[in-house]
């Protein structure tokens, strides 16, 4: 088991090398730097750009700037964001809270949402409300997280039902509680809907389909000998079997809910990580950039971690499996 | 087969999310707006400001683009910073936007010496700071210490330094400054208006432990935030908002001696996207949009909104589109080629061709279809919104394809067979021109100019490029022509001083020229560099008007149009008076107020 544990922790340390390192080279290779637009500024003379750029480290080559960063991240600094004068993981952690505020509960809904969608499949099967829902979780699936965050954006723009991006009214602070919670619910609907479509469809899917297996085992037909009604058999006895692989695709669908939130973060203005990550790549903020990377690895790291927990803790089988390994 | 409180466990899930959820919204501590403001013991020599009676209260809702980076208006590099450090900070001497005249700020009256090297601030008495702390002349000293420190590489510090000797600050008095130039500055004054005094008894301790850089950024504490500005830092949430509460020290007060700031709160919001920060101020979320597109603001002319709406076109920038050719002879260093091709640099350094494109180029169509209308033709560096310094009698290029074909015959070019224009060895005269492919108005631009040029037979191309690029391209000397605009907020010559000085960096068609490479080149050196002594107002106008002509004349840069400044607001918001100059509607936020029934 540690062994396990150690060979995985190894991959991801050079996956973090890879990516970062590649990083570094993409935002060297692109033109200008972070000193480049006050470099534009005629009331800034050029000797105090350079030595900005000097006491930045920006005109050294690419590989001695990612060596001196590493070297220094090893040692636990991180650096300091060139934009905001502050040390990067200060900026991060304003921000990840805000990731997580829309990710978990998108992630809790998505998953409740698939498991009701899918028990009604089952319920139904091959009839018309199991093909509706198979199609509304392909089509889930195949609607790119960009296109589904621009037509939500549009609606609640023609309509004004829903609220234009970001995560509370500017009012905020003078709300009571009960207003409080209502602003921040009416905030994250949309952007939960934009993100969650496709965890939910995930999920589905997988649900569904295992769902159909576990219906056809022989226990399935014991349950219905012994005079079960259906709603029993299904949430009983189907259900918390089919679940297993459900469980063990949840660190995939996490990766996508990250690598989906930044796209929404950007579109509906939500201030979490994605929109620092892209700002400080926009502005070419070396150290915030190579933060936020490691942060988001980080997040799929715990996430899958936690996700192999959860199969572990229901399935008595892999639980087994592991100790009598260790 | 499993125990029933298995099947629950999404719903826990469920649960704790919204548990989080609500938490996380809890963290914002609930304010009381305060109805009836309590001001603290008013200063002795409060300032007057001429400005109509408001009401008291309310909070006004500002988006702006970016965040601030830092709340320390001398550690400021870029706009966001700018413009929330300039609510909190307040200089010795202040600028008037409405009459781009300079007032009095914390320096109730000055004094030159008759060599204009020395300068004696009388500062007002009894002044406070937003904690609560007096202010004197050591804030002053304390100010300039950090400013002139070379370590900290402040950008404002080159105002103050003449060949590597710096300005000398003494305290005269407990509200008396002297400033000792190294050499007589014009700009002196114009100069502080951009220091904004910083509290010694809240920096001197980060300054002395070299961490003046991360004392007040976005992490510090409200309350460590301090200065002499109309608001204070009350909140900021990252990402989100930031909250601006008035500052009850003040020293202004308007004209019936009531005490200012009107506005209980002034709210920022951050919204990077344009269409965005546009949408939040269509629903009525934002008081305020001071950068409407012209397409924006035709939308909302027509909109229904309008009714509680003010849209006002407060006439062009001082700021301009512009481009110019790449006029330099040397060898490029890495490849050891020219920059331009031989025939090409030709071209571009003969003045007929470039006061032929000008002549070619319809600055009237390009305002009313690139701009919709707003914006109006430019031919020099200060346009007429410069109410100081602009010079009406300037050499106007007007829109006449026909001179302009005259005067490429003139230097040897003619049209061919195929009706595109050739130079005296036949080469076709092509061209490719950069621009910053983030600006669709300037693109647009681009092609309009691009019909206009082809009418005389010129070819150009366009190459739009990512930002960094274009100044990648400028900084190499590795393009033909380049269609740009600064955003300059700062209307006095001296702001410009890099772009026509021969031997800057700056200086855009040719940078770093080691002698100046024409003679009227060489004559707008000496009239650049003398208007820095002028101390005559009459004389330093006449030398700039000299240069502004030359220029004119010259043409190295062909100016194309001023965009209006377009702005929307709440129509129920009192003393609103836009400018054409940064910050364009929060610069008198101490004035604005709620009009009755609003």
């Amino acid at each position: 088991m540690i062994r396990y544990c150690l060979r995985h922790l190894s991959y991801l340390a050079l996956l973090i090398l890879a990516v970062t390192a590649l990083t570094f080279f993409l935002l060297r290779l692109a033109p200008g730097d972070f000193l480049s637009e006050l470099s534009l500024n005629p009331q800034i003379p050029r000797e105090l750009v350079e030595t900005l750029r000097h006491q930045y480290g920006l005109d050294k080559p690419w590989y001695v700037q990612y060596w001196r960063w590493l070297s220094q991240s090893l040692r636990g600094e991180f650096g300091y964001s060139l934009l905001y004068h502050r040390p990067v993981f200060a900026l991060i952690w304003e921000r990840a809270g805000n990731t997580l505020l829309l990710a978990l509960p998108t992630f809790a809904v998505g998953l409740a949402t698939a498991i009701v969608l899918s028990l009604i499949s089952a319920w139904r099967r091959r009839r018309w409300p199991d093909r509706v829902i198979s199609f509304l979780a392909t089509a889930g699936l195949s609607l790119p997280t960009l296109v589904v965050s621009l037509v939500l954006l549009y609606v609640a723009a023609r309509t004004g039902w829903f609220p234009i991006g970001d995560i509370h009214s500017s009012g905020f602070d003078e709300l009571t509680l009960l207003g409080k919670l209502r602003d921040g619910l009416w905030h994250i609907m949309l952007p939960m809907m934009a993100l969650g479509l496709r965890v939910c469809a995930m999920f589905l899917r997988y649900l569904r389909a295992s769902l159909f297996d576990v219906l056809s085992e022989p226990f399935v037909v014991t349950a219905y000998a012994k005079g079960l009604t259906t709603a029993q058999v299904l949430l009983k006895h189907a259900l918390p079997n089919a679940i297993n692989p459900v469980l063990s695709v949840s660190g995939l669908v996490l990766a996508n809910l990250l690598s989906g939130s930044f796209i929404v973060e950007i579109v509906m203005s939500w201030p979490g990580l994605g929109r620092l990550t892209l700002d400080a790549f926009m502005s070419r903020d070396v150290y915030l950039v190579m933060a936020g990377l490691i942060t988001s690895s980080g997040l799929l790291l715990i996430g899958n971690a936690l996700a192999d927990l959860a199969l572990a803790w229901h399935d008595p089988r892999i639980r087994l499996q592991v100790n009598a390994r260790t | 087969m499993r125990p029933r409180s298995r099947s629950t466990v999404p719903f826990s899930i469920l649960f704790f999310s919204i548990l989080i959820f609500i938490l996380a919204g809890c963290s914002n501590k609930p304010s009381a707006a305060d109805k009836v403001p309590i001001f603290a013991k008013l200063a002795k020599d409060a300032c007057v400001v001429d400005c109509g009676a408001g009401r008291y209260g309310g909070r006004l809702v500002y988006a702006a683009p970016a965040e601030p980076k830092s709340f320390n208006r001398l550690l400021v590099k870029d706009q966001g910073s700018f413009d929330i450090a300039e609510r909190i900070h307040a200089g010795l001497i202040q600028l008037n936007h409405s009459t781009q005249k300079l007032e009095p700020g914390l320096a109730k009256s000055w004094q030159f010496s008759q060599d204009h090297r020395i300068l004696d601030l009388a500062l007002r008495e009894e002044v406070r700071f937003s904690d609560g702390h007096p202010f004197t002349a050591d804030d002053v000293v304390f100010t300039f210490t950090v400013l002139l420190d070379p370590k900290l590489n402040l950008p404002l510090r080159t105002a103050f330094v003449r060949d590597k000797e710096l300005l000398r600050v003494e305290k005269t008095g407990t509200y008396a400054v002297r400033l000792i130039y190294p050499k007589p500055t014009v700009t002196a004054e114009f100069d502080l208006k951009d220091v904004a005094l910083l509290p010694r008894h809240k920096l001197e301790a980060a300054y002395q432990s070299g961490q003046m850089e991360s004392a007040w950024t976005g992490g510090a504490a409200p309350e460590e935030i301090v200065g002499l500005g109309p608001f204070k830092v009350k909140d900021y949430i990252p990402g989100q908002r930031l909250t601006l509460a008035r500052n009850v020290h003040y020293w202004k007060v308007d004209r019936a001696g009531a005490r200012l700031p009107y506005l209980d709160s002034l709210v920022i919001i951050f919204i990077p996207d344009r269409n965005a920060r546009l949408l939040r101020f269509e629903s009525g979320e934002v008081d305020i949009h001071d950068d409407l597109r012209p397409e924006d603001f035709s939308t909302l002319q027509r909109a229904d909104r309008q009714r509680d709406l003010v849209l006002y076109d407060i006439g062009p920038a001082i700021s301009s589109e512009f481009f110019w050719f790449n006029q330099n002879p040397e060898l490029n260093p890495k490849s050891k080629q020219p920059y331009l091709a031989p025939h090409k640099f030709k071209w571009f350094s003969d003045v007929r061709f470039r006061r032929a494109i000008s002549h070619a180029l319809d600055r009237g169509t390009m305002s009313q279809v690139g701009f919709l209308g707003k914006a109006s033709p430019a031919y020099g560096p200060f346009n007429a919104s410069n109410k100081v310094w602009s010079d009406p009698t300037i050499a106007r290029y007007e829109y006449n394809p026909g001179q302009a074909l005259a005067l490429l015959q003139e230097a040897g070019f003619k049209l061919n067979a195929g009706s595109s224009l050739v130079d005296r060895q036949g080469h076709p005269v092509a061209f490719s021109m950069i621009t910053n492919a983030d600006n669709t108005l300037r693109q647009k631009m681009g092609s309009l100019l691009q019909q206009d040029l082809a009418k005389v037979g010129i070819s150009v191309r366009l190459a739009p490029l990512e930002f960094g690029a274009v100044i990648q391209a400028i900084t190499g000397g590795d393009y033909e022509a380049c269609l740009f605009g600064f955003r300059n907020d700062n209307p006095d010559p001296s702001a410009q001083q890099g772009v026509w000085l021969s031997n800057n960096s700056m200086h855009a068609w040719y940078p770093n020229q080691k002698t100046p490479a024409t003679a009227w080149e060489r004559r707008l050196d000496q009239l650049m560099t003398e208007q820095m002594f002028a101390f005559d107002f009459k004389e330093r106008k006449r030398l700039v008007d000299d240069a502004q002509k030359i220029i004119a004349e010259n043409i190295p840069i062909i100016y194309l149009v001023s965009k209006d400044i377009l702005v929307g607001a709440k129509r129920k918001i009192g003393n609103f008076k836009p400018s054409i100059l940064d910050h364009r509607t929060l610069w008198n936020c101490e004035e604005l107020y709620w009009q009755a029934g609003s």
